[in-house]
C-alpha cells in the first residue's frame, strides 16, 4: 500500500513539472505579446526596448531555465499591463476562491449523495420520480441562468440575501448554493445509479443470509462498494466546480482569482495569466491526487499488495 | 389445496394409499413418533411469482422434504425445476440479491431449533427469520466471486457473522474465524484471512464460503450449487470439505445441484424435482440405482458413462417443462418414454409412498409388479 | 439487423409506434419557432436589432414604439429592442455552437480515423492526450487558447471544437478498430484492396445513427460554454449580439429593468433545454434500436 502512495506522489510531482512546462511552453509558441498589446503596430524600436525590458529576446532556453528558477523562488514575475507583481495582485483573492469552490464542492457532497442514495432505495416510488425530474432541471439549467434567477428573486424581489462581494458570510450563500446545485445534481444521479447497481449484487444476500438486518447489509455491504464509482465522479465534478467558478465569481462580483484571471485573458497579460493557470491546475491537481488516495483506501482491488 | 405427504425414511412409513394423504394434520400425527431425529421438515411448500396485476402464479407446488440431523439431502434437477427457490424459499432470500419481492412462499417448513423449539420457517416475520439466518441455517452461493464482498477482508466478513449472534469479544471472533478457516480445509488460515476475495483462487473462494456461512454455527448447511462454477478437479476439494465437515460437526446439508454425479458422492438421500414439484425421494443408492420415476431414470441415462460397455448417453427429448405453465396432467408426460393414454395427461399424480422411505409421484412408477393400467 | 421472425420486445414496439412524450413534442415546437424566427431574421441580414432610441431606454416590456409598433420584450439601456436582439443573439448564438459542434464532430472523426488505422504508437499517444485533455476543466484550456490567440469568432469556434473532439474520435475509433478485425478486410486485401478504402466503407454507414445522437447531446453543453464565454467577455465581441454577453449587460440593470437580462437568459434556457430533451429522448430511441 505505501508504495502505491509513493508512486502516486511521484506522479503528482510530475504532473506539477509538465504543467509548469507546458505553460512556459505555450505562451512563448504565439509570439511576443507585443504585437497583441499593439494591434496597429510599433515601430521596431520600441518593440525592441520592449522585449528587452521584458526579457523577451533572449533564447528559449536561458528564458526557460530563468523561469522556473524564478517559479522556485515563488517570483512570478510582473503584470505586463500594470507592473505590479503578480503574487501580490493574486495575493488576497486566493483565500475567497479557495473557499468558494471548497464550500461548493462540501455542500454538493453532502447534498448530493443522500439524495442519491434516498432515491436508490425509494426506486420507482413517487419521491425516485419527483428527485430524477428536480435533478434533471438542475443538471439541464445553464449555471449563470439559475444564479440570475436566484439572484433575482432572492437578492431583488425579497431582498433576503446579499449579491455582491464576499464580506459577511451571508453573501457567501448564493454563490456557494448555485455553484454546488449542477455538481449536486450529477452525484445524486450517479449515487443512485451506483448504489442500484450494487444493491443487485450477490453479496447483499450473503451479507442478509448471515442474518444481518437489512438496513445493515445495505449500509455496510452496498454504500461501502457503491461509494467507489462516486469518488471517482466526484474527481470529475471538480471540473465542473473550475469551470463554474468563473461565472459565479463574474455574476456575483466576487473578488476572487477569476475576475483578476479573465481580465489577464482579455488583455493577455501574460504573466498574470500563466499565474492564474497555475494555480487552478494545482488545485486539481492536488484534489485529484487526494481523491486518488481515497481511492486506494476504499478499493483493496486496485492496491499492488506485496 | 392438496397437500403431499412425506414421511421420513428413518422408522416405519405408515402405509399411505396411492393417491397419498390428503389431510396435514393426519400427517402430522403420523410424524410425531419419527420426530426425534429430523432437523428440517418441510411439507407442501410453494413458492409463487406475484405478476404485476397481483394475482400470484405458483411455480413450486407442494414440494416437501425432510433432513435429518448429520444428513445430506441432495435436491436434483434441471434448471428451471424449482429446486433452488425451494431451499431458498426456507430463508425467504429470493433473487439475486436475497430481496426479490415478487416471489412469495406458503406452505409448511418446521424447523427444529437448538434450543429444541420446532419453528415454522415460513411463518416467521423479518425480525425472527433474521434470528435464524446464520445461526441455524447458513448459505452457499454458486458463485462466490460475485457472492463475496470485494471489499471486505475473509476474516472480517466471517467475524461479521459471529459478532451478529454471538456474545463475544472482536478478537475472540477472530480467533474462531482462523479456526474456521482452517476447518475449511486452509493450511495457511492466518494468510487467507487477511485476504481480500479477488486474491484467492475459485476452490478457495468456496472454501472461505463455507466458513463465513458456518462461521455462527448453524446445523443446517444449504448448498446452492456449490461447486457447478467450479473446474472438474477442484470440485472435489470442495465436496470433500464439505463431507470433513459433516463428519465432525454432524453438520446437515441440503445440496442443490443438477450434477448427478456431484450428488452420488456426497449424498445420503436424493429428492428429485420437475416441473416445480418433488418427483422421487429417496436414499440415494436406491434412487440412482433403481429410479422408480421415469424421469430419473432418463436423467442417469442422459449420462455419459466410463465403462467399456456404456452405450452412448441418451438425452431427454424437448425441452424442460415451464413450471408456470406445466402441461395437463402429470409434468413429465410430454417427454415420458412411459407415458400412457388416461391417468397421464389429465391427473396430477400424488406422492406415493412404495417402501423403505422411498416416495415417487407418479400413476405408473417404474419397477412395480402391476403393469395392467388402472381404470 | 433482427433476424426474421425475431421477437421483439414490447418496449421497442411501442418507442417504434411514435409514442412521442408530450414534453419532446412541446421542446420541438418551441425550438422550431426560435429557430426558424433567429434564421428568417438574421438572413434579412436587418440592422434594426442595433438600432438605438435612447428617449426609449430601459422601457418594459409591452411599451409602444416609434419604430416597431411594441417593443414586446422591451429596450435595452440603449433603447434596443431586447426581442430582437434576442433573436440575432440566438442565430449567433446558434451558428457558433452548430460550427463548434461540426467543427469538434470533424476533427473528432479525422483522428479517429488516423488513429485507429495506424494504431501502434500513434494511438496510444493520442489516447494520453484525450486522457490528459479530459482531465482538465474545458473551461479553463478555452480560456488559455483565447489568451492566446485572442478573441475573434473564428478563435472562439476553434477552441470550442478542440475542447468536443474526443467523444467522436473514440467513437469513430472503436469502429476502425473492429472493422480492422473484420475477416473481409483481409480478403480485400487479398484480391488487392486497400484497408483504408474498406475501413470508410464500414464506418460510414455505421456512423450516421450515432453520430446524430452525440451532436445533439453535445450540442447544449457547447451552447452554454459559448453564452458562459460571451458572458465572461471572451466570446463573442461587440458590437455582434450574443445572448451570453446580453446576459452580462443586463446583470447591471437587474433591478431596475430585469427583461434587459431575464429575456435573453429564457432564451438560452428554451433552446438548451428542448435540445435536451429532444437529444435524451433520440437516445433512448437508439439504445431500444440497438437492443432490437
Amino acid at each position: 500500500m505505501s508504495r502505491a502512495i509513493l508512486l502516486r506522489t511521484l506522479r503528482l510531482v510530475l504532473t506539477v513539472c509538465v504543467v509548469l512546462a507546458l505553460a512556459f511552453v505555450f505562451l512563448r509558441l504565439t509570439g511576443t505579446p507585443v504585437e497583441r498589446m499593439f494591434p496597429e503596430g510599433i515601430d521596431q524600436e520600441t518593440e525592441q526596448q520592449l522585449a528587452a525590458l521584458w526579457g523577451l529576446d533572449r533564447p528559449w532556453l536561458v528564458q526557460f531555465l530563468d523561469y522556473v528558477g524564478r517559479t522556485l523562488r515563488g517570483d512570478f514575475g510582473h503584470s505586463l499591463l500594470s507592473g505590479q507583481d503578480v503574487v501580490g495582485m493574486y495575493g488576497e483573492v486566493l483565500a475567497p476562491t479557495l473557499w468558494l469552490g471548497g464550500l461548493a464542492l462540501a455542500l454538493s457532497i453532502a447534498v448530493g449523495m443522500p439524495v442519491g442514495i434516498y432515491s436508490a432505495l425509494r426506486r420507482g416510488r413517487s419521491v425516485d420520480r419527483v428527485v430524477n425530474s428536480l435533478v434533471f432541471l438542475a443538471y439541464a439549467l445553464p449555471g449563470f441562468v439559475v444564479a440570475l434567477l436566484l439572484t433575482y428573486v432572492f437578492g431583488y424581489q425579497l431582498n433576503w440575501l446579499p449579491t455582491i462581494g464576499a464580506d459577511t458570510a451571508w453573501h457567501y450563500v448564493l454563490p456557494v448554493g448555485v455553484l454546488a446545485l449542477g455538481t449536486a445534481a450529477s452525484l445524486a444521479r450517479y449515487t443512485r445509479g451506483a448504489m442500484l447497481d450494487e444493491l443487485g449484487q450477490e453479496y447483499i444476500r450473503t451479507a442478509l443470509s448471515k442474518g444481518l438486518h437489512r438496513t445493515d447489509a445495505i449500509t455496510r455491504h452496498g454504500l461501502r462498494n457503491a461509494m467507489i464509482p462516486v469518488v471517482t465522479v466526484i474527481g470529475m465534478e471538480l471540473q465542473a466546480i473550475v469551470n463554474g467558478s468563473f461565472i459565479i465569481e463574474t455574476l456575483f462580483a466576487w473578488p476572487g482569482v477569476g475576475r483578476i484571471f479573465i481580465g489577464a485573458v482579455k488583455d493577455s497579460d501574460y504573466p498574470v495569466f500563466q499565474f492564474g493557470v497555475l494555480f487552478y491546475a494545482a488545485v486539481i491537481v492536488l484534489i485529484n491526487y487526494l481523491i486518488d488516495l481515497c481511492y486506494l483506501l476504499l478499493d483493496p482491488r486496485v492496491r499492488v499488495d506485496a | 389445496m392438496k397437500v403431499d405427504a412425506v414421511v421420513t425414511p428413518t422408522g416405519a412409513a405408515p402405509a399411505l394409499g396411492p393417491a397419498g394423504l390428503q389431510d396435514a394434520s393426519q400427517l402430522q400425527a403420523a410424524r410425531s413418533a419419527a420426530q426425534v431425529d429430523m432437523l428440517l421438515d418441510v411439507q407442501a411448500l410453494q413458492v409463487g411469482l406475484r405478476a404485476p396485476g397481483g394475482q400470484i402464479r405458483p411455480i413450486v407446488r407442494a414440494a416437501g422434504f425432510t433432513v435429518g440431523r448429520g444428513e445430506v439431502l441432495a435436491l436434483v434437477g434441471e434448471s428451471g425445476s424449482g429446486k433452488s427457490l425451494t431451499a431458498l424459499a426456507l430463508v425467504r432470500l429470493f433473487g439475486a440479491n436475497g430481496l426479490d419481492p415478487r416471489l412469495v412462499a406458503a406452505g409448511r417448513a418446521w424447523l427444529c431449533t437448538r434450543s429444541g423449539e420446532r419453528v415454522d420457517l415460513l411463518s416467521l416475520g423479518d425480525a425472527e427469520l433474521q434470528a435464524i439466518r446464520g445461526r441455524e441455517i447458513g448459505l452457499i452461493a454458486q458463485d462466490p466471486m460475485s457472492a463475496l464482498n470485494p471489499v471486505m477482508r475473509v476474516i472480517d466478513q466471517i467475524v461479521e457473522a459471529r459478532q451478529r449472534h454471538l456474545d463475544e469479544t472482536a478478537a475472540q471472533s477472530a480467533g474462531q474465524a482462523r479456526r474456521l478457516l482452517a476447518d475449511a480445509g486452509f493450511g495457511d488460515p492466518d494468510r487467507v484471512a487477511r485476504c481480500y476475495p479477488h486474491q484467492l483462487s475459485g476452490g478457495m473462494r468456496q472454501r472461505a464460503m463455507i466458513a463465513i456461512a458456518l462461521a455462527a454455527q448453524p446445523r443446517l448447511l444449504i448448498a446452492d450449487e456449490p461447486t457447478t462454477a467450479l473446474d472438474a478437479a477442484v470440485q472435489w476439494q470442495v465436496i470433500d470439505t464439505l463431507q470433513r465437515l459433516r463428519a465432525q460437526q454432524g453438520l446437515s446439508i441440503l445440496f442443490i445441484s443438477h450434477d448427478l454425479g456431484v450428488v452420488s458422492r456426497i449424498a445420503d438421500r436424493i429428492a428429485v424435482m420437475y416441473g416445480g414439484q418433488v418427483v422421487e425421494c429417496g436414499p440415494a443408492q436406491e434412487v440412482l440405482l433403481r429410479p422408480a420415476h421415469p424421469y430419473t431414470a432418463a436423467l442417469i441415462d442422459s449420462l455419459p458413462r466410463m465403462t467399456p460397455e456404456a452405450t452412448l448417453p441418451r438425452p431427454i427429448p424437448d425441452i424442460p417443462a415451464d413450471p408456470l405453465n406445466p402441461p395437463p396432467g402429470c409434468a413429465f408426460h410430454p417427454r415420458c418414454a412411459h407415458a400412457r393414454p388416461g391417468a397421464c395427461t389429465t391427473q396430477v399424480p400424488g406422492l406415493t409412498d412404495l417402501h423403505a422411505g422411498r416416495m415417487v409421484r407418479c400413476h405408473h412408477p417404474l419397477g412395480r409388479p402391476q403393469e395392467k393400467a388402472h381404470g | 439487423m433482427p433476424e426474421m421472425g425475431a421477437i421483439t420486445p414490447p418496449r421497442a414496439r411501442a418507442a417504434r409506434g411514435g409514442a412521442v412524450p408530450a414534453s419532446v413534442l412541446v421542446a420541438a415546437v418551441v425550438l422550431a419557432l426560435i429557430a426558424l424566427a433567429s434564421g428568417l431574421y438574421a438572413a434579412t441580414g436587418s440592422d434594426l436589432h442595433n438600432r438605438t432610441d435612447l428617449l426609449a431606454r430601459l422601457s418594459p416590456p409591452g411599451t409602444a414604439s416609434t419604430w416597431i409598433g411594441v417593443h414586446l420584450a422591451g429596450t435595452d439601456e440603449l433603447g434596443r429592442d431586447v426581442l430582437l436582439r434576442s433573436l440575432m443573439g440566438s442565430a449567433i448564438s446558434f451558428g457558433v455552437a452548430l460550427a463548434g459542434v461540426l467543427g469538434g464532430c470533424l476533427i473528432g472523426i479525422l483522428i479517429g480515423i488516423f488513429s485507429g488505422y495506424r494504431g501502434g504508437w500513434v494511438d496510444r499517444g493520442l489516447m494520453v492526450v484525450v486522457d490528459a485533455q479530459l482531465a482538465l476543466p474545458n473551461l479553463l484550456l478555452i480560456l488559455c487558447g483565447i489568451a492566446l490567440l485572442g478573441t475573434s469568432v473564428w478563435v472562439l469556434i476553434a477552441m470550442i471544437s478542440l475542447s468536443r473532439w474526443e467523444t467522436y474520435a473514440r467513437l469513430t475509433r472503436s469502429l476502425v478498430l473492429s472493422a480492422r478485425e473484420r475477416d473481409y478486410v483481409d480478403a480485400v486485401r487479398a484480391i488487392g484492396g486497400g484497408t483504408l478504402r474498406t475501413v470508410f466503407v464500414h464506418i460510414l454507414p455505421n456512423i450516421a445513427s450515432p453520430l446524430w445522437v452525440m451532436l445533439t447531446l453535445s450540442f447544449p453543453a457547447v451552447m452554454l460554454t459559448e453564452a458562459g464565454l460571451s458572458f465572461l467577455g471572451v466570446g463573442v465581441q461587440p458590437p455582434t449580439p450574443s445572448l451570453g454577453r446580453m446576459v452580462a449587460e443586463g446583470r447591471n440593470q437587474l433591478v431596475t429593468a430585469p427583461w434587459v437580462a431575464l429575456v435573453p437568459a429564457l432564451f438560452i434556457v428554451m433552446i438548451t433545454l428542448s435540445v435536451q430533451l429532444i437529444g435524451d429522448w433520440l437516445r433512448d430511441r437508439a439504445d431500444v434500436r440497438a437492443r432490437v
